[in-house]
């Protein structure tokens, strides 16, 4: 755990919200606001590394975000954690920095530097004042292009990882996110959490690593995104200036296991016996990024969880039945199939009845279409909403590198709005019938396990595992 | 993706948190009026997207309850939802959305603040549904029995089976005897069950008066529309006298207190708290400055003696939680496995007396004032964002623009005043700590 997560923990501990969730969605409107994107450039540089500059001058700050398109789903098999290893150690040290004056020379400008991996892509970030941009981009490079890997840095941030992933275990939500992704996905490298586990860390050697870096930190492999208040033509010069040096060879997607099938209603009972709620997940396989169903895939989703008091589990889960403070559901559309799940969390005497509540609700999607009124209101949401996500530079460059990182076509943006508006009730039920399943899905429970374990054997079969495993 | 639930929320509410942090030389208008009924409205232009923030901030939170209703201000936000006259439970939320929009509110120590975020063209329908609201909020026996299992289920995943929860709820416990402050926000459990209809219509009744609120709307608006749509859903509500303010002041304490908390779970961690004077007050600057000293960064001076160096914490952070009233220095370390509680302790407190020693170089003291500086300019990158430090400081010191004058107060923060601010506040009489127990379930060891 690094300082800025902790910190938004804490700090979360003074305002209490009444909404969990946002909404997982993208879009806006009735009266459809024009998208106003800032002047784009995009330009290739001759190694391969795609540049793309967008201007913003309300404020003096500039944003870099470099994307490699690989991220842990690249680990190699028991080597799990060392795409995010390998991105954690780029501030620990290079040619001509330590990890501490990497450290200072950041902290002097007040600026934020960081470096991780999620599945498909690892992502180094820095965000400074205008005024700092030199040394912004000057430090961005240096990691990216010179880290050393130093033996008793790997060593420090090792350990670190492993304390991380304890830590963890004593937070019932992130047991339930590993879990449910480790009983979905099986080996499979979408099953495996990018931090690694307490057995795959102590496997990675410096030569592990080095070569990670090699392979990957290539040129054709990168989009770097510079967003804010700078110039076109005097960023891309500087950039050119630190990054045209760089080479690698092209990139090979590595091969993946497939994850096992599901068959009936499996639950794993995870048991922390200390637990007065129960931490819930259903779900199974969903879809990947570039399905052609994505966007009625995404309205289908909205309306059944994903769209906060807009949703029907929602409205039957929370607000009629009191059964939870939140409940959501989501398509993760990665690369590859990403996970179809819904999750909550209610009090262990509630626990059969909520998951119950989930089911029916995912069968009744499936067996009817959807009211005008729903199919209506979720499009009128998208349609207002897509161009709140284009507010600051951050939001932009997370937009845009998106685009380019899932390859979803220069279009995308523009077509957005029209493409959830072609989506049709027939669609809606369509989706819904082809990408859920009820009668086969994967639940994580995480409780203590005497209170709901009797609860939950008339569902399906039970498995229970300790929360240290 | 985000990684679990409970980081995706804390995101979203560590944005409403920044009001409190700043510094920076930057300045952006804002336009203020207040409408004969006492409610004040602050307008601050900005074209630069299609997009209006309005925000209701008012000036009541855990702070103006007493034992018995602990928790009636975080109830009576999530009633707000519940149905009004002319609105159904929950139709707020999803009007808002049907048009494009996105809303939330939070409860605070000192506030309840409620905000849309929507196309700028759709501000008359954020209005017409806050105003409707604070006019005409309709609680029932049964709205009010679902949403006290909601809240409940709150509090159980917030603080009962969060490990950094239940710490941060006792610290409150531990540091404040006398105040209001000595509760957290969700409230007592037993308090959430007790709490009655009469006593919520009540609090509704004494708070949410426009005399005790402030209506903000930053982005792509023109200020004299704003105030059309303003007087014709606000004005025709009578004046009523601003509610009675929290009297109680907090005695000095007289010495350390320690408290224990003990959870299933392998990590042991701490919290520490002094007590510090009120948000705005002169020593909260170099206050503020010490934390970034102590705390800010991986070249700050307790990453690197405790997470980098000593190799003994996962993580340690800290800062001013400057309140309305007087209000907290805070710490907390999560400990590597095979370090304790107690020796992060004496580390901490080994970095705070060098502090009291030894001048703070000028490097490290510009180092600070730039990470400030930083702070405040990233914390406006959206108009939300700029609605809620205006919001803030309106509503805890009375004027916005108390907000501009931040920058410069940090500028002017001193080696001298640092090592005073430290000298008084960080002594060991006026401590408080809490540490997290961790506990293995009976019969099972400690995975190795």
């Amino acid at each position: 755990m690094d300082i800025k997560s902790l910190k938004t923990i804490l700090v979360s501990f003074f305002v209490l919200s009444f909404l969990l969730f946002s909404i997982s969605g993208s879009l806006t409107t009735a009266k459809a606001q024009e998208i106003k994107l800032p002047p784009i450039k995009k330009t290739t540089l001759d190694n391969g590394l795609k540049v793309i500059i967008i201007e913003h001058h309300e404020l003096p700050v500039v944003a870099f975000r470099l994307v490699l398109k690989s991220g842990s789903a690249y680990d190699p098999s028991g080597k799990t954690g060392l795409a995010n290893l390998t991105a954690g150690l780029l501030r620990k040290g290079t040619k001509t920095r330590s990890a501490t004056q990497i450290a200072e020379e950041i902290d002097f400008v007040g600026g934020d530097l960081g470096a991780g991996s999620g599945l498909d892509a690892t992502y180094a970030t820095c965000q400074v004042l205008t005024k700092h941009f030199n040394v912004g981009l000057d430090l961005l490079s240096d990691i990216i292009l010179n880290p050393t890997f130093k033996e008793d840095e790997i060593e420090r941030l090792a350990k670190q990882t492993l304390a991380g992933i304890k830590q963890q275990k004593d937070d019932p939500g992130s047991v339930a996110e590993e879990k449910f992704r480790e009983f979905v996905f099986g080996d499979h490298p979408y099953g495996q959490p990018s931090e690694g586990t307490e057995e795959s860390i102590v496997n990675l050697t410096r030569d592990d690593i080095v070569s990670f870096h090699k392979k990957y930190y290539v040129p054709s492999n990168a989009i770097l995104a510079v967003v804010g208040d700078v110039k076109s033509k005097e960023a891309i010069k500087k950039v050119k200036a630190k990054f045209s040096k760089w080479r690698g060879a092209e990139v090979a997607p590595p091969n993946y296991v497939e994850p096992p099938p599901i068959k009936g209603h499996q639950i794993l009972l995870v048991d922390k016996p200390d637990l007065t709620q129960t931490y819930i997940k259903v779900g199974h396989f969903g879809i990947e990024r570039k399905n052609s169903d994505y966007f009625a895939v995404r309205v289908m989703n909205y309306i059944l969880g994903g769209g906060g008091f807009s949703s029907r589990m929602m409205a039957e889960i929370r607000a009629k039945r009191g059964l939870t403070y939140g409940i959501r559901c989501n398509f993760d559309s990665y690369k590859l199939k990403g996970a179809y799940e819904v999750s909550t969390f209610t009090r262990n005497d509630s626990t059969a009845a909520a998951i119950s509540a989930i089911i029916d609700q995912i069968k009744r999607i499936r067996a009817e279409e959807v009211s005008d009124k729903e199919l209506e209101d979720t499009k009128s949401f998208y349609n207002g909403y897509f161009p709140l996500q284009f507010e600051t530079p951050s939001q932009i460059a997370t937009q845009i590198l998106n685009v380019e990182l899932y390859d979803l076509g220069d279009d995308y943006i523009k077509n957005f709005r029209k493409n959830i508006k072609a989506v049709t009730k027939k669609d809606v039920l369509r989706v819904a019938k082809k990408y859920l399943d009820p009668d086969n899905l994967k639940l994580v429970v995480v409780s203590k396990a005497e209170d709901v374990k009797s609860s939950l054997e008339p569902l399906g079969e039970v498995e229970v595992t300790s929360f240290l495993k | 993706m985000s990684k679990s639930f409970t980081r995706f929320l804390l995101i979203i509410l560590f944005l409403t948190f920044l009001c409190q942090a700043s510094s920076g030389q930057i300045e952006f208008p804002v336009e203020k009026q207040v409408l004969d009924n006492g409610l004040t409205v602050l307008i601050s232009e900005d074209h630069s997207a299609p997009v209006v923030s309005y925000q209701m901030w008012f000036k009541v939170g855990s702070k103006n309850e007493r034992p018995g209703i602990t928790g009636i201000s975080h109830l009576c936000e999530h009633m707000m939802f519940k149905g009004s006259k002319n609105i159904a439970p929950e139709e707020h939320a999803r009007i808002i959305q049907a048009n494009g929009g996105i809303d939330n509110a939070g409860t605070s120590f000192d506030y309840t603040m409620y905000w849309e975020k929507l196309s700028s063209d759709k501000l008359e329908l954020a209005i017409s549904l806050e105003a409707e609201r604070l006019k005409y909020l309709t609680p029932t026996e049964e709205t009010f029995s679902s949403e006290r299992e909601v809240v409940k289920e709150e509090r159980r995943m917030g603080i009962d089976n969060s490990p950094y929860g239940a710490l941060f709820e006792q610290t409150l416990n531990t540091t404040f005897v006398a105040h209001p402050y000595h509760w957290h926000v969700i409230g007592f459990m037993s308090d959430i069950d007790n709490i009655t209809l009469n006593d919520l219509q009540q609090h509704y009744k004494t708070y949410y008066v426009p005399s005790n609120a402030t209506a903000v709307v930053a982005g792509d608006v023109k200020p004299k529309e704003v105030m059309k749509l303003i007087n014709k859903y606000y004005g025709d509500i009578p004046y009523q006298a601003s509610p009675p303010q929290v009297g109680t002041v907090e005695p000095e304490q007289r010495g350390e207190r320690i408290a224990y908390v003990h959870k299933i779970g392998q990590m042991p961690a701490f919290m520490v708290g002094y007590h510090i004077p009120e948000f705005g007050h002169p020593d909260i600057y170099p206050l503020t400055v010490a934390a970034r000293i102590l705390f800010t960064g991986e070249s700050s001076r307790l990453y690197q003696k405790m997470v980098y160096q000593d190799q003994s914490a996962l993580a340690v952070w800290g800062d001013c939680f400057s309140l309305e009233d007087p209000g907290l220095f805070f710490t907390i370390a999560i400990m590597q496995p095979g370090h304790t509680a107690e020796e992060g302790q004496t580390t901490l407190y080994e970095q705070i007396d060098k502090l009291k020693e030894e001048p703070v170089d000028p490097k490290e003291l510009a180092k600070a004032k730039n990470q400030l500086e930083s702070e405040f300019v990233f914390g406006l990158q959206s108009v939300s964002a700029k609605g809620q430090q205006i919001g803030y400081y309106q509503t805890i010191l009375g004027d916005y623009a108390k907000l501009f004058d931040e920058a410069n107060k940090y500028q002017a923060v001193t080696t001298d005043d640092i090592m005073r601010v430290v000298k008084t506040y960080f002594d060991s009489k006026n401590r408080n700590v809490v540490v997290l127990v961790p506990e293995m379930p009976e019969g099972m060891a400690p995975p190795q």
